[in-house]
């Protein structure tokens, strides 16, 4: 029966630039044991409301000639790995997650193997393999804490949401005629009823996009928060205009035979009211205060900013208009460079 | 509650852990029993979404590792599949295939595995294939209540004592709004758990 325990934890090295590159493993015997390899992987973990992904990033040797750790005594083997230049960062969304896990596999010598038990430190995973290897699981962040958020500058055009507000009181005025005047089940007249609803969508939206014209926004960062100008080309007026701007995640989930994509909006901003919609209307807005929020796109997860101007035209409809827009992460460094060479 | 797991219990989980949180409706001796059996057969999973078609035929297949899975999107194309040289397939979406290209798998291969909303009964009379259909229909506290545990034990910390159990109760409760939709009973609960 043996006694012998051997301790293992993995630490990484935290660090605040979206990066992780370096890290150390200790170990702890009761007795002297010869290691004859350690290795380990980098792993990165999407789980959520879509089918989990699990891939292996980088594999490098953390010995790479046999290794006695000595009794009682905290041997200590750092170590460093690459993740290429832009790791995706580390996140929990409402209905997404991503995640790291450094995993280290520990082959002991095998004269040695028989004198061990296994014993566990907090917080750290460990188990023994079929094949009397020895694996040692730490999960850790990467998060780009020392950037900020930067509105990639421009001029961006709104679109307007379709508004069906019409087509269900012309739906409800066609269904009152029918029931009205046609006393049978007459399939002409509940098509001639659905074309009309079709064509009168189709050119309501028409008529409404045309009335408006070209509705744009110009950004431009400004430190803490960015500048937005609301540009028109018609003169008209809504009741009640605001403007506000949205951080949306948006997940696909592909499990099953059927495909449904979740949309959550985990950010809203102040609303503005748009008061001097008449000319062009300047506002500033603070950026949202959570860093992993930057505009995002993989495989199945999304995260976008979408600014969104809203108010109700004299006819009594309620108009949206909606207009995307990406925000980067830069260092700070950068900006401060940037500002000198200004200077 | 969070940091007792690794990981939301109740997010998609990765392939290789379908093994640890099915409770399966069937055994992989009976499925191989009616491919050997049958010198040309489809076996169809059918059922409404979120009944554990996919997750099923999945494990399925990680069981036969030898025969390849299709998990078919819009737009998918037949010959892939009918080009691959196994035999037997396993066809997740079947769906996304026209009827003729239904018609056509079933006739091209000896065995298909599929899974479906829809009973495909007319596509395979007309490529004058045996049929046999699994329904994924049905729930129960006991099967319900082994899942939950199940993904709860995948994603517990090792260090964590805690040890969480759904009541019996509170099972039924669970049944009660969701009906057999398990992957809207996990979506809830993975709602709770994030």
């Amino acid at each position: 029966m043996s006694s012998s325990t051997l301790q293992a934890e993995v630490f990484i090295n935290q660090t605040n630039d979206g990066r992780a590159s370096s890290g150390y493993l200790e170990l702890v015997s009761s007795e002297d044991i010869l290691i004859d390899a350690i290795l380990a992987d980098i792993h990165f973990e999407a789980r959520g409301r879509i089918r989990g992904e699990k891939k292996t990033l980088t594999t490098f040797p953390i010995i790479v000639e046999p290794t006695l750790v000595k009794a009682h005594k905290e041997t200590m083997l750092p170590f460093t790995f690459v993740l290429g230049d832009n790791p995706i960062q580390s996140y929990q969304g409402r209905n997404v997650s991503f995640s790291y896990t450094c995993e280290v596999t520990i082959q002991v010598h095998e004269d040695d193997f028989s004198k061990l038990g296994l014993s566990l430190l907090s917080s750290v995973k460990s188990f023994m393999t079929a094949d009397r290897r020895l694996r040692t699981l730490k999960q850790f962040e990467i998060k780009d804490t020392d950037s900020s958020f930067k509105v990639r500058e421009g001029m961006y055009d709104f679109s307007l949401k379709k508004n069906y507000g019409i087509s269900v009181v012309l739906a409800f005025l066609l269904f009152l005629l029918y029931v009205l005047f046609v006393p049978e089940m007459n399939v002409a007249y509940l098509v001639l009823g659905i074309v009309v609803l079709i064509i009168t969508t189709i050119t309501t939206q028409g008529l409404m996009e045309s009335s408006l014209g070209k509705i744009a926004m110009k950004l431009e960062h400004e430190g803490e928060n960015f500048h937005c100008t609301i540009t028109k080309t018609k003169k008209f007026t809504l009741k009640e205009p605001e403007l506000f701007y949205e951080v949306i995640e948006k997940v696909t989930d592909r499990r099953g035979t059927k495909t449904s994509t979740s949309t959550e909006t985990v950010y809203t901003s102040e609303r503005k009211a748009l008061t001097n919609f008449r000319k062009n209307a300047e506002f500033s807005f603070p950026y949202v205060n959570n860093p992993d929020l930057a505009t995002m796109e993989l495989d199945d997860v999304a995260i976008f900013w979408r600014m969104t101007i809203t108010g109700t035209t004299s006819l009594g409809l309620k108009l949206k208009l909606t207009s995307e827009f990406p925000v980067v992460k830069e260092s700070k460094f950068v900006d401060d460079k940037e500002a000198l060479v200004t200077l | 509650m969070k940091e007792h797991y690794n990981f939301n219990p109740f997010a998609g989980v990765l392939d290789h852990e379908v093994n640890h949180t099915i409770v399966p409706r069937f055994s992989v001796a009976e499925i191989l029993s009616q491919i050997e059996n049958n010198s040309s057969i489809a076996i169809e999973f059918l059922g409404k979404q979120g009944r554990g078609k996919t997750t099923h035929l999945i494990w399925l297949q990680q069981q036969l590792q030898n025969y390849p899975i299709f998990h078919l999107e819009k737009g998918a194309k037949l010959s892939e599949i009918v080009q691959h040289n196994s035999n037997i397939v396993f066809v997740d979406s079947i769906h996304h295939l026209s009827f003729k290209e239904r018609i056509q798998l079933f006739k091209s291969k000896k065995a298909v595995i599929y899974t479906t909303h829809y009973t495909r009964k007319v596509s395979c009379l007309l490529a004058q294939k045996p049929m046999k259909t699994i329904r994924f229909k049905g729930i129960d506290t006991k099967t319900l209540g082994k899942i939950i545990q199940n993904r709860l034990l995948l994603a517990q910390n090792e260090t964590s004592m805690q040890q969480t159990t759904f009541s019996e109760s509170e099972l039924k409760k669970i049944i009660q709004k969701y009906g057999d939709n398990y992957r809207g009973i996990i979506n809830k609960l993975y709602e709770n758990y994030q």
